[in-house]
């Protein structure tokens, strides 16, 4: 016979317990819920911009490939209208995505120079991005940036990579230089 | 508000622990005089992976509750599942006679009769059945029995608390995010750590008198093999021997059948004394065997001197031990369900 078990435990404790333990369950299971929520709408979010992102710098890159080797006019025409268009804007603070603002800055690059690889993590408050440039030494590419913003905090240049960092709520919303000033250099 | 946050705190920092916390047993809090010492095992080796003890102050629990608090967060506990072991002066033990009922309707006489037998106007009873009623029987046919027993009536130990002191005790523990399973009288645990080197085959019949002493009195126990067949609180420590001695003669038919006790086993706060050591040899023809890490403690022994002061001897550890190793009422389902499974097929 196994013997020796006493329990002296009151039930105002016993129910005190149950009461603590369902509590905890209950935020747990609300904590893990939220949690979810949270990493899903982020995921969801950063997989948007990156998808959207990817996109419009692929079309970039694929366009500025095919206008060194093909269609050259059709792509200086396409990056003088952007150009244009950025010069018209000049003066106002608006979103400009960052795609956009990279095709400025290559417009100054050598023949054949394209951007082989644009890579973006997303930080609290900030951005940080990398851009690797081919057939172009990428010196030349962050002076480009530095004209067209400013506020971008270049922390790395090599010689073909250019990392800068870009304050979250000034992404895009930059204030361009004109375009003459790029056309000048 | 700071209760508020030292719970949520304490909730935070133990909840995220437990997934971890799959192979160790309950965290043992034994309160012992003026000190609470705390164990955590890990229940297939019974390996000491956690110890650590506070100061106790028994008018002042809510204090002890927050050292314990701490303590746990600091010694590598995890989990926020306890037992708790009542210090002598919340728990009596006292034979008594009732109706052999259900567990709960034999609580429930207990309690009736607290207030007379025990001075304890809110109980909160347990018992142990004294003598499975085959071995009565047997002992009585034998004609050594002075427990005659009659009809439908049974002889437990009632074993009665002060709801009240074990709350004051419990209470703030929950506070601290600490979550006690069950509480039993020290002397149960204790009689536990006694049978740890218990082989239940060859010393299933072994006799033995179990004192567990504390600076506020004793408990005397007979033990066969590795059950309680025998009980009684002496609250005078300095007449001791004598008591004990006459608690030897009126537990004998308890384990009838059994033979009479080999040795008597002395652990607590009186454990090295040997004056009273002495005393108890002549008066009880016995000899006095300690906890020590021979013959009760083992291997842990010397896990719990790595984490703890060494003014603590083996025996002051047996009680925490012992509790340590009580089977939680999940694992005794589980086991039960197991052997009905194994039953059935």
């Amino acid at each position: 016979m196994r013997a020796n078990a006493v329990d002296l435990l009151p039930s105002a404790v016993r129910d005190r317990v149950l009461r603590v333990r369902k509590l905890s369950y209950s935020a747990r299971t609300a904590l893990g819920l939220v949690l979810i929520g949270a990493i899903a709408a982020a995921g969801a979010e950063t997989a948007r911009m990156e998808a959207t992102e990817r996109l419009e710098l692929a079309q970039l890159a694929a366009g500025r490939t095919l206008a060194a080797d093909e269609a050259r006019g059709v792509l200086e025409r396409r990056i003088d209208e952007e150009s244009a268009a950025l010069a018209q804007r000049h003066s106002e603070r608006e979103r400009v995505p960052l795609a956009t603002l990279l095709a400025a800055a290559i417009a100054p690059l050598p023949e054949g120079a394209f951007l082989s690889r644009v890579r973006c993590v997303e930080r609290a408050g900030w951005m940080q991005a990398e851009v690797s440039v081919t057939g172009a030494d990428a010196v030349l590419l962050a002076d480009a940036l530095r004209s067209l913003a400013p506020m971008f905090q270049i922390t790395e240049v090599t010689q073909s990579i250019v990392r800068f960092d870009v304050p979250r709520d000034q992404a895009f919303e930059l204030t361009l230089v004109p375009t003459e000033d790029t056309d000048a250099r | 508000m700071k209760s508020l946050l030292t719970f949520s705190s304490a909730w935070t920092s133990a909840s995220f622990k437990a997934p971890w916390a799959r192979g160790l047993g309950p965290i043992a809090i034994e309160y012992r005089d003026d000190v609470a010492r705390l164990a955590q095992v890990e229940v297939r080796s019974g390996e000491v992976v956690a110890a650590a003890r506070v100061a106790h102050d028994p008018s002042r629990p809510e204090r002890s509750a927050e050292l314990i608090g701490r303590v746990l967060r600091s010694n590598g506990f995890q989990g926020r599942a306890c037992v708790v072991g009542l210090p002598f002066a919340a728990a009596r033990a006292e034979t008594m006679m009732v109706d052999d009922d259900d567990d709960d309707s034999i609580r429930a006489a207990i309690e009736r009769e607290a207030p007379q037998r025990f001075g304890c106007a809110a109980p909160q009873a347990g018992f142990l059945r004294l003598s499975p009623p085959s071995t009565v029987a047997a002992s009585t046919t034998a004609g050594q029995s002075l427990c005659a027993p009659q009809s439908g009536r049974v002889e437990v130990a009632a074993i009665v608390a002060d709801r009240l002191m074990v709350e004051a005790l419990l209470h703030p523990l929950i506070d601290c995010g600490i979550l006690p399973e069950a509480a039993e009288p020290s002397f149960v645990s204790a009689a536990r750590a006694c049978s740890r080197m218990y082989r239940r085959g060859a010393d299933r019949d072994r006799v033995r008198l179990a004192i567990d002493s504390s600076l506020r009195g004793a408990v005397v126990m007979l033990l066969v093999g590795e059950r309680i067949a025998y009980c009684r609180c002496i609250d005078e420590i300095d007449l001791l021997p004598g008591a004990v001695a006459e608690c030897l003669h009126d537990g004998l038919p308890y384990v009838a059948g059994c033979g009479s006790a080999t040795e008597i086993r002395l652990g607590g706060a009186r454990a090295e004394d040997a004056a009273l050591s002495a005393a108890l040899e002549q008066a009880c023809g016995l000899p006095v065997r300690f906890d020590d890490a021979q013959s009760t403690i083992g291997t842990a022994w010397r896990a719990i001197t790595a984490r703890v002061a060494r003014e603590d001897r083996p025996w002051d550890w047996a009680g925490v031990l012992g509790l340590s190793f009580r089977r939680t009422t999940r694992r005794a389902m589980r086991d039960a369900s197991g052997r009905l499974d194994r039953e059935a097929a």
